[in-house]
């Protein structure tokens, strides 16, 4: 913390931020909450079949995972793995982001089961040869780690603290590794297996995760207006951009190497992907959107001169990239599904999937409730955490943890 | 002697019959979402409720009433010569199982190659390939999907959250998903040709049909008579009938008798003899899935036969001397072609493998 910060105008930010959070989450839940009547009470699973048996739901529940993960890994690498100190009054942010995104993604799975009310099953009677229970059980243990991490922020216990954020490492690993096998696995989807999708959402869930460090970082962090705070801010910025350009090198090399063979029943799909019906959502929110437009900022702040306006380019990359990001796992499981080369025809079928209104009010509602959850969380763990940490002028980051 | 037909005989030596009870209490079955819901709502808050949970997910044998197939490995095998497309099979599970409107367990892909003449037309009839190494049952986190007595992959309705799991790990799109009220387009009251035919809703009246207008109630001897919304459903080479010492409804129906059932464990089975004598295929058997559905003798299959041109080919008598057909006797025929067809069937009345649904019924239930 830095000796010009002054507690009360943060505390009186953080209460802003706060009213904002609940005020659109629970919109967002109210505006949503029709979607969720209807597939909860009337069975309504939109455009969903028994060709397309995923879609926008399952795309959803990725994408929150991704997040959750790589959010928590990204702090703990930059925080202890780098020694950036100064990260750590971001930590209960960081962890608290976390668990939002994580019942944002059981929420939406929820959902998605033609039966959720029968999820006991996966708890009483599990099959653990079936890789969906091991994602259930991770999910179920990694958030006992972010509650306990919370908890510990509350009460100022830093050993524990530091101590949970070492076992959230092979929890969260091991959730991205799962996540990406599940779908790796199943040998009826090419695609999916060709992707090698464990690795690639590990190095997705980085690209993601280090938005949203940054994201938050400009948010939430106190010394708001000090040089310190930007230059951290500038350094998270360069962490992200080599995220970026990581990320970048592994989807280009991969796509090359799908396609590189022809073997139709990847390549074909590949094709359709980039130059088909819908390639405008890989082209406008995945590429231009989510890489294009943040890799452009984060280059051309490199040459301003106010502090300000890099702190503008860096949240809006940050902002743009996480919000876009949706579309990677979107762009993985419906494509894969959608499409499907028939061997004995020589020929892609294609099945017709575009989420219908109620799947999108349900995300509407799922995204409010991340809203709100975060709300909760800001009163409950993120102002006492403040208040005993900023209370005296001149208290350090050091400190503060 | 099949295995099957031992262990009934042994089991009738105990005294015992075999339990044809149903495979689930139906005061236990949801009949729908909103019921499990019911019972969901009513289980949390009390201990003895999860207690209860816990107990309902191990309290069904998934082999109860199919202990005589214990130590079989049932197969199908598909003759696709003999088989003409005629979809009889399609048909006759969509009736057996009642299945909802675009749902077939047994289905079939076709596909035509080239030109008139040198044209070749393939019809491959297709259904759950009942894996030995099955990706679905794999993937399914409750083990609702599950192997029982002879390698059949079976589902449990009560035991399914609908995560739709398996659809995607299933390489043949075997499984089906149930979204919605089964059989709710028998509830319009549209006619069909106004003022002249009657409407779905009047047909179901009339026959008064549950759900459908002819229902088989049998079908509830193992799972459900009809499934509900957010499960799925797929073939279970028609465990109700095994249950019962019948042969599946596809293999019943099948007016050419493509469709040989029985026990690959058993040496004398028809379905041994003829895998040993014919190269069988297998779909995707690449994905390592060892799938246990087998077709022999590809229709037109360049491999077997001389490049055809549209007529019949010189018939080698060697292929298909002990090949069974029917008893109809056209030798003498004016015709060419109807004289190589019984002359195809002359050479099989020597046969030496008979699989007739009389012989494949005494091979497996004795
Ligand atoms: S064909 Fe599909 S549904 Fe049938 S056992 Fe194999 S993987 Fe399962
Ligand atoms: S949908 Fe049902 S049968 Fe299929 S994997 Fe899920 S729980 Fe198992």
């Amino acid at each position: 913390m830095t000796e010009t910060a002054s507690a009360s105008k943060y505390m009186e930010r953080t209460t802003k931020q706060y009213k904002y959070a609940l005020t659109a989450g629970i919109l967002a839940m109210i505006i949503g909450v029709y979607g969720v009547f209807r597939v909860l009470v009337l069975g309504d699973l939109g455009a969903l079949s028994t060709e397309v048996p995923w879609g926008l739901w399952v795309g959803l529940y990725e994408y929150f995972v991704l997040l959750e993960v790589g959010a928590v890994l990204s702090f703990i690498l930059l925080r202890y793995g780098a020694g950036i100190k100064e990260l750590s009054n971001i930590g209960p942010i960081i962890m608290l982001t976390a668990l939002a995104a994580l019942v944002g993604a059981l929420v939406a799975i929820f959902h998605d089961l033609g039966q959720p009310f029968r999820i006991w099953r996966t708890f009483l009677a599990p099959d653990f040869g079936s890789l969906l229970t091991w994602m259930i059980w991770l999910h179920l243990g990694y958030s006992i780690i972010l509650v306990i991490e919370l908890w510990a922020y509350r009460i100022g216990r830093k050993d524990i603290v530091e101590k949970m954020a070492y076992v959230s490492v092979p929890f969260g690993m091991a959730l991205i590794a799962i996540l990406g096998s599940f779908l790796s696995v199943a040998a009826a989807r090419p695609l999916w297996n060709d992707l090698l999708l464990p690795v690639v959402y590990l190095i997705s869930a980085f690209v993601i995760g280090s938005g949203v460090v940054l994201l938050q970082y400009l948010m939430f962090a106190p010394g708001r207006g000090t040089t310190e705070y930007g230059m951290i801010a500038v350094r998270l910025g360069r962490w992200f951009f080599a995220w970026i350009l990581f990320g970048i090198f592994t989807a280009f090399t991969i796509s090359l190497v799908m396609t590189y063979a022809d073997v139709p029943a990847t390549a074909m799909i590949l094709k359709e992907m980039f130059t088909g019906e819908f390639a405008w959502t890989i082209w406008v929110f995945h590429v231009g959107l989510g890489i294009g437009v943040p890799i452009f900022l984060l280059l051309w702040q490199e040459h301003f001169e106010s502090l300000r306006n890099k702190l503008i380019a860096l949240g809006a990359a940050s902002g743009l990239m996480v919000a876009n990001f949706l579309m990677v796992p979107m762009n993985v499981v419906i494509p894969a599904l959608a499409f499907r080369y028939d061997h004995v025809r020589d020929m892609l079928v294609r099945f017709d999937y575009f989420p219908k209104m109620v799947e999108w009010l349900v995300l509407v509602f799922v995204a409010g409730l991340v809203l709100v959850i975060f709300a909760i969380g800001i009163k409950l763990v993120i102002k006492p955490f403040y208040k005993a940490t900023i209370q005296m002028p001149g208290i350090s980051a050091e400190q503060a943890e | 002697m099949s295995r099957f037909k031992k262990n009934s005989e042994e089991k009738q030596r105990n005294g015992d019959r075999i339990d044809e009870t149903k495979h689930q209490n139906s005061a236990d079955r949801e009949s729908n979402g909103g019921i499990s819901r019911r019972d969901f709502f009513k289980s949390i808050g009390a201990g003895a409720a999860v207690a209860g949970m816990a107990t309902s997910c191990t309290r069904t044998d998934p082999n109860e009433g199919l202990e005589d197939l214990e130590g079989t490995n049932l197969v199908m095998v598909i003759d696709l010569q003999r088989c003409t497309g005629c979809g009889g099979c399609d048909i006759a599970c969509k009736s057996e199982n009642n299945l909802r409107e675009g749902h077939f367990w047994s289905h079939h892909i076709t596909h035509t190659t080239g030109e008139f003449p040198n044209v070749r037309y393939e019809y491959l009839p297709t259904l759950c390939n009942h894996c030995e190494n099955a990706p679905c049952e794999k993937a399914c986190p409750t083990s609702a999907l599950h192997k029982v007595n002879g390698g059949v992959t079976a589902h449990d309705p009560i035991k399914c959250i609908g995560c739709r799991a398996c659809i995607i790990n299933c390489p043949y799109g075997e499984v089906h998903a149930h979204f919605g009220e089964p059989h709710s387009e028998w509830k319009s009251e549209d006619e069909l040709i106004e003022g002249v035919t009657g409407s779905p809703k009047s047909a179901l009246e009339d026959t008064g049909g549950n759900g459908v207008p002819y229902y088989n109630p049998e079908r509830e001897n193992f799972g459900e008579g009809n499934r509900y919304h957010g499960i799925v459903e797929k073939c279970d080479f028609c465990l109700h009938r095994l249950k019962e010492k019948k042969l599946p409804a596809c293999v019943k129906r099948c007016p050419t008798d493509a469709r040989i059932f029985g026990d690959l464990n058993d040496p004398n089975s028809s379905v041994s003899r003829v895998l040993a004598k014919y190269r069988p295929f297998r779909r995707m058997e690449h994905l390592g899935t060892q799938p246990k559905v087998f077709y022999v003798r590809s229709f037109n299959s360049a491999a077997d036969y001389p490049q055809t041109k549209g007529e019949l080919a010189e018939m080698d008598a060697e292929r298909i001397d002990d090949w069974k057909f029917s008893d109809i006797d056209y030798l003498e025929a004016e015709d060419p072609q109807t004289r190589n067809i019984a002359m195809l069937m002359n050479a099989d009345r020597q046969g030496k493998i008979d699989h007739s649904k009389k012989a494949q019924e005494e091979q497996l239930f004795g």
